[in-house]
């Protein structure tokens, strides 16, 4: 089973190279983003190296001019609509994602490798690039608007971009390959026997859907609904595009507190209770009995 | 066993490349609480008739008949018929249990009552304390009696079963062969069994389709299709058997006389009169090794291979004039075994009620 084992690395030089990096680039980083969101912020920028809380009370309250603290949600809003927002991408990527999967699971090897080309393709280009592609397509002379005019069926232009629905479509634009691959991973791998003894005991294609297809991919549909929610969470060029900085999510949120907000205590505050929420989600499914390669 | 007939196969041809028939006009029935058996070599259209019976793939022309009615368009949820899949085809995500159950339920049976037969067939399988396992946790031949519980659960008009035993290690599966007649038996349902093996079909079926490139080639009880092959082909499929080349010379009461190749003069019980170029089958176990000649059928020879098998030991003659043939004698007590020793000149007894005239 472990044929690795065989090569006898030393531990220090097998894991010790990523032990390294994850040490520099993720354990270092979050302290410091945590150290951050506990100080007073400088206002050219950067931090005053004082103890405070400021930064997390600022997330639920402002204070007003005689500084008293007010309840105010207007950042706890955009926290909803980012959680809204990913969850939404989450579910229209499955949506889209599990039917074209299982579409090109089914097909014989040599075209799934060009249909699963064809779902990369994408990746290659820049997701900046891309993204902007979006806006060329929705705003108010864009492609949509000009074919509706030209149809006749608006006289004015509607107003699609800044809006929710179109930081929604450039997320789910951005993130369905990580909801299609694993999916598709694990519907490779079914053994495709089972779905004829499932209609052979009877089951319908719908029963059979459920009862047999949906359960064996569960860990593809695990897998990829953590790898479209949590980046979707916390993305930050759809929103700023498409959204245009009218509809905030926390991950533009956070990059305006360390650019054009120069309150980095703040921003950190933000990046610490987005990680928190994050962390809880994942160790409440495991709680809850769930796990990443199981059955239901 | 009634002669009622359950399916008719008519006519069936099936293509999945347009040049090759995988199978060519393949008509045969297959009576009510019969074990069926389809034997042949691989790619002999075996398991696309099993395949189009199950209602897995749709025959290009030609119809299935299930009690008499047309189901070759039915998809297999709606036919009375279960398979037992070679892989077995168990669902790793459910219990023992939720797998025998499965049938029942999706036939709309509510579960609590589902599980109870489910149960009661587990018992008929002999695992009703596995019934909480998942099948990673069975050895194959337990997860092939899962496979059989669950098709049989569902008590089908028909149990198609699909080389199934092809996994199994050899005593295993010798024992699933007195296991399956025992299922037939006590459960009534029509048992249609693929197999390449012709032992295994020989062993337990009550008649036997013997199959090649996607034609059947001769139908009949394990009885007939052994002693009495239709052709060359079942001849030399079933069991071992010496072919003999020859020409047809003259009839005369139910006795044929047929010269071989090599000139000797053979007669042969055949009832009818042929011409020309003929193929005699003897098998090996009827052939008779003797150190004096009769006056018939017993052409010289000398042995030129003994092989020793335990029980039995082969000799394999070399006829003179040329022509080799196959003796097969139980073990002799004393001398290593054997009869004769090799380059010994014996007569070889071709009892004309032993020899089979084939068509090609």
């Amino acid at each position: 089973m472990n044929k690795l084992r065989n090569f006898n690395l030393p531990w220090w030089l097998s894991v010790g190279p990523a032990l390294l990096v994850l040490c520099f680039f993720m354990v270092l980083p979050i302290a410091i983003i945590f150290s951050y969101s506990l100080m007073q912020a400088d206002p050219h920028g950067g931090v005053v190296h004082a103890f405070s809380t400021d930064a997390y009370l600022r997330f639920l309250f402002e204070r007003d001019w005689d500084d008293v603290l007010q309840f105010d949600l207007s950042y706890f809003t955009i926290f909803l609509r980012s959680i809204a927002l990913a969850a939404a991408t989450t579910l229209l990527c499955l949506a889209i994602s599990f039917p074209a999967a299982y579409y090109i699971a089914g097909q014989p090897p040599a075209r799934r490798n060009v249909l699963l080309l064809l779902i990369t393709i994408p990746f290659w280009a820049n997701l900046l690039v891309r993204t902007y592609c979006w806006v060329l397509i929705l705003r108010d002379s864009g492609l949509v608007n000009t074919w509706l005019g030209l149809a006749g069926w608006i006289s004015s232009p509607l107003p699609l971009m800044y809006t929710n629905g179109a930081i929604l479509i450039g997320l789910v634009y951005a993130y369905l390959p990580f909801m299609a691959l694993p999916i598709y991973a694990t519907l490779e791998k079914t053994d495709w026997r089972l779905i004829n003894a499932s209609r052979d005991l009877y089951a319908n294609p719908l029963q059979t859907m459920r009862r047999i297809v949906l359960p064996l991919a569960r860990p593809g549909i695990i897998a990829g609904s953590i790898m479209v929610f949590i980046p979707s969470l916390g993305a930050v060029i759809a929103p700023d595009l498409l959204g245009g900085g009218r509809k905030l999510m926390i991950g533009s949120l956070i990059q305006l507190q360390f650019s054009a907000s120069r309150n980095w205590p703040f921003g950190a505050a933000n990046a610490v209770i987005l990680l928190v929420f994050v962390l809880l989600l994942l160790y409440l499914w495991r709680r809850r009995g769930g796990n990443t390669t199981g059955a239901w | 066993m009634t002669s009622n007939s359950l399916i008719e196969i008519q006519q069936v041809i099936k293509s999945y490349t347009p040049a090759v028939r995988a199978l060519d006009g393949v008509s045969l029935t297959i009576h009510e609480n019969e074990f069926f058996t389809l034997l042949g070599p691989s790619g002999c259209g075996k398991t696309t008739l099993l395949s189009i019976i199950a209602g897995f793939e749709k025959p290009d022309a030609g119809a299935v008949l299930l009690d008499g009615a047309d189901i070759s368009a039915a998809p297999p949820e709606k036919r009375p018929v279960n398979t037992v899949f070679q892989s077995y085809a168990l669902f790793p995500h459910m219990t023992v249990l939720q797998n025998v159950a499965f049938g029942l339920e999706m036939r709309g049976i509510a579960r609590a009552e589902a599980q109870v037969t489910a149960q009661q067939t587990l018992e008929l399988v002999m695992l009703n304390d596995f019934s909480a396992r998942t099948p990673a946790q069975l050895s194959g031949g337990q997860q092939q009696r899962v496979a059989l519980a669950r098709a049989l659960a569902n008590r089908p008009r028909v149990l198609l079963l699909d080389e199934p035993l092809s996994a199994l290690d050899f005593k295993l599966r010798k024992t699933m062969r007195t296991e399956l007649k025992r299922l037939q038996r006590e459960t009534a349902v029509t048992f249609v069994f693929v197999t390449h093996d012709q032992e295994e079909a020989l062993a337990m079926s009550d008649r036997v389709a013997v199959m090649s490139d996607g034609c059947v080639q001769q139908i009949g009880t394990p009885n007939d299709i052994y002693e009495y092959p239709a052709n060359r082909f079942v001849a030399d499929f079933i069991g071992e058997a010496n072919l003999l080349e020859g020409t047809a010379e003259g009839q005369t009461e139910g006795v044929l006389n047929v010269r071989l190749t090599n000139n000797t003069l053979l007669t042969v019980t055949h009832p009818n009169a042929v011409d020309g170029k003929v193929v005699l089958a003897i098998r090996p176990e009827r052939v008779l090794l003797t150190k004096t000649a009769t006056t018939e059928n017993s052409p010289n020879g000398t042995i030129l291979d003994i092989t020793y098998q335990g029980n039995t030991t082969c000799y394999t003659v070399q006829l003179d004039g040329g022509m080799t043939i196959t003796a097969l004698a139980l073990s002799a007590h004393g001398g290593g075994g054997q009869h004769f020793a090799c380059g010994e000149t014996v007569a070889v007894h071709l009892h004309h009620d032993s020899l089979r005239l084939l068509s090609e």
